[in-house]
């Protein structure tokens, strides 16, 4: 892979200084990840760690080829570190800030029609091509390289079917949890054409909670060109949030989206526990 | 963040939206307190269906019933009791923030006419005043978008009747962005936590993730897409959770304690169910911390756990496996017992 990046891929780290950011761009650096330069606009040295410091993302872009970048900044901040990011058209775009506020997002959006960043976040636990690179907090210890292309919403329930892949020995060509907050840069229907075009993945495998308006991500995915087998998981909510505030019933679109994977023949687990079973489902059929 | 009624109430009075005078009881006393000395003339009573009044208890419904016994009474003022649909109906307005669009969005019902149409975030963007689209429509839209301006709101919504000839607003819903509080205090100091539990409010004081639920197993989950799978896999399971605890990717040890003991002094908590996965959480507490549960409760404790093997031998006494489906079985099958 990887049709997102490689460990080639020149990355730029937002907001390198904090504790977290450092601790993240280490593992990432370990890793494999090919860290360019890291944004501090306060910081009065020229290198932390051995990667070289600029002051805006700008100037980095400039001084350094860099292909993506990913931000660590608190949440007040995050919205100008996303639209920073956004004016330097920088390609990729991970953001692992949570707790951004909505109205910040809106404006995040409105930038992202107008740019050909792909964003994935906010909140997002990152992505993984296992063996190549790493941009984000995904725990490096439970993947191996494969062939199964993973979208997950949550960083958490991935684990959950990480866990289940090692125990059939199943590995993973890409991974990318894009975060489950309301407004995000990139749905699942905007990552699947990638892992169409991935010739590392044989099978995709979909892990999401339920959000309004899935049905029209859903409808607007399945009129894409398809070639490779999808397995689905859809954790329902039992509780009402405050999200869900402008509907009478929050989850009208759920029997929708049932209805239309049946109906593309689309293979849809209810249960956790079967996340290995459908893994392994997936890639004998493309196998066959 | 849902604003009670007559927090958003103080809160959009500034703007300039017309209310009907309003008021909070919630016994049978503050009633006839209320009647007395705003001299009231008539009213209307809002019970939700099937809702209790927070902190007492009692059905709104039984109040309402107490309330009419009460008026009926020769000792009791003169009001006529009228139901919301008595008034003139105008209209009903929603300003709200439109995840699917990403977008503000204005939408509802003025005399009969729906509407609806997405707005700018900076503001502007209302539609011409026609016929159709008064300037009384227009100029609570434009209350609206300043009001959810300021406060970061996600939702508006007003519930517009005619009193005499005059336009008022009978009902108002109000949502803001929890995630602005920060920048909003004035909002936090106005909320009334009666909609939180108290195991809600002491969880909030050490920044923890704890939501109260209806059921009775405790989850302690590393994760909240996680904690939405479990719920659903606990009633697949046929059980249900009392509250879920989200210890997230790092918990100190200490943290974790107090997290165990607001679980702990819930009463509905009939059992525990432990679901943390590695390399989003390291349990090396975990070991102490459950043994030293196992010697305060009696409840079941069910653990999943992948060091499974390391687990099991150091609490001989706690389920403890790697299968999710197997761990649900045992905690619901432990409860229902």
């Amino acid at each position: 892979m990887s049709g997102f990046f490689d460990r080639h891929t020149p990355f730029l780290v937002q907001d390198i200084w904090g504790d977290f950011a450092h601790f993240h761009t280490r593992r990432c650096q370990e890793y494999g990840t090919n860290i360019v330069g890291g944004i501090a606009p306060r910081a009065r040295r020229a290198h932390f760690c051995g990667i070289p410091l600029f002051s805006s993302v700008k100037e980095a872009k400039s001084e350094v080829k860099c292909a993506a970048t990913m931000i660590f900044t608190p949440p007040r901040q995050a919205k100008q570190a996303l639209l920073d990011a956004i004016a330097a058209q920088i390609p990729l775009i991970v953001c692992c800030t949570e707790g951004i506020a909505r109205r910040d997002m809106l404006f995040v959006k409105e930038a992202l029609k107008k740019s050909t960043s792909c964003l994935i976040g906010p909140s997002a636990a990152g992505l993984i091509s296992p063996g190549e690179a790493l941009a984000g907090l995904l725990p490096i210890d439970l993947y191996k390289a494969g062939s199964l292309g993973v979208i997950s919403s949550s960083g958490s329930l991935a684990c959950e079917l990480l866990v289940q892949l090692q125990e059939r020995q199943i590995g993973v060509s890409t991974h990318i949890s894009f975060g489950s907050d309301e407004l995000l840069g990139s749905s699942f229907a905007d990552l699947a054409p990638k892992f169409e075009q991935d010739s590392a993945t044989q099978a995709i495998l979909f892990l999401g909670e339920e959000v309004d308006a899935m049905d029209v991500m859903w409808e607007r995915y399945l009129a894409m060109r398809r070639s490779k087998p999808l397995g689905v998981y859809i954790a329902k909510k039992d509780f009402v949030s405050y999200a869900q505030f402008s509907k009478e019933d929050p989850f009208c679109s759920h029997s929708r989206v049932d209805s239309l994977l049946e109906k593309s023949g689309i293979a849809k687990i209810e249960s956790l526990s079967c996340l290995g079973d459908l893994a392994a489902q997936l890639l004998k059929e493309n196998t066959c | 963040m849902y604003v009670q009624e007559c927090v958003a109430r103080q809160l959009l009075l500034a703007y300039g939206f017309p209310f009907l005078p309003f008021g909070v009881v919630s016994t049978l006393e503050e009633v006839k307190l209320f009647l007395h000395a705003f001299q009231v003339e008539r009213a209307i009573f809002f019970p939700k269906k099937g809702g209790t009044i927070p902190l007492l208890g009692q059905g709104k419904a039984e109040l309402l019933a107490l309330v009419r016994d009460y008026l009926e009474k020769e000792e009791a003022p003169k009001v006529l009791v009228q139901e919301e649909g008595d008034f003139p109906q105008v209209g009903e307005i929603r300003y709200l923030l439109d995840y699917s669009a990403s977008c503000y969005r204005a939408e509802g019902s003025w005399k009969g006419e729906f509407f609806s149409f997405s707005l700018p975030p900076e503001g502007g963007g209302l539609p011409p005043i026609t016929e159709k689209f008064p300037e009384s429509l227009t100029s609570l839209l434009e209350k609206a978008r300043c009001a959810v301006f300021d406060w970061e709101g996600l939702f508006l919504g007003l519930h517009c009747v005619r009193k005499k000839s005059e336009l008022c607003i009978s009902r108002v819903e109000f949502y803001v962005d929890e995630r602005a509080c920060s920048t909003h205090k004035r909002i936090a100091e106005l909320y009334a936590p009666s909609f939180q539990t108290v195991q809600e409010r002491i969880a909030e004081q050490f920044d923890l993730d704890y939501t109260s639920l209806e059921g009775d197993i405790g989850c302690v989950v590393s994760g909240a897409g996680l904690g939405a799978a479990l719920l659903h896999e606990l009633k697949l399971g046929g059980g249900d959770a009392s509250a879920l605890l989200n210890v997230g990717r790092g918990i100190s040890q200490d943290l974790l304690h107090t997290a165990f003991r607001i679980l702990l002094s819930d009463p509905k908590t009939r059992g525990i169910f432990v679901c943390l996965l590695p390399g989003v959480f390291r349990g090396r507490f975990l070991v102490e911390e459950l043994q030293g549960l196992l010697g305060e409760s009696r409840l079941p404790v069910v653990v999943r756990f992948s060091e499974s093997e390391e687990l099991k031998g150091a609490l001989r006494e706690i389920f403890v496996r790697k299968s999710l489906d197997k761990c649900v079985q045992k905690i619901v099958g432990a409860v229902r017992r």
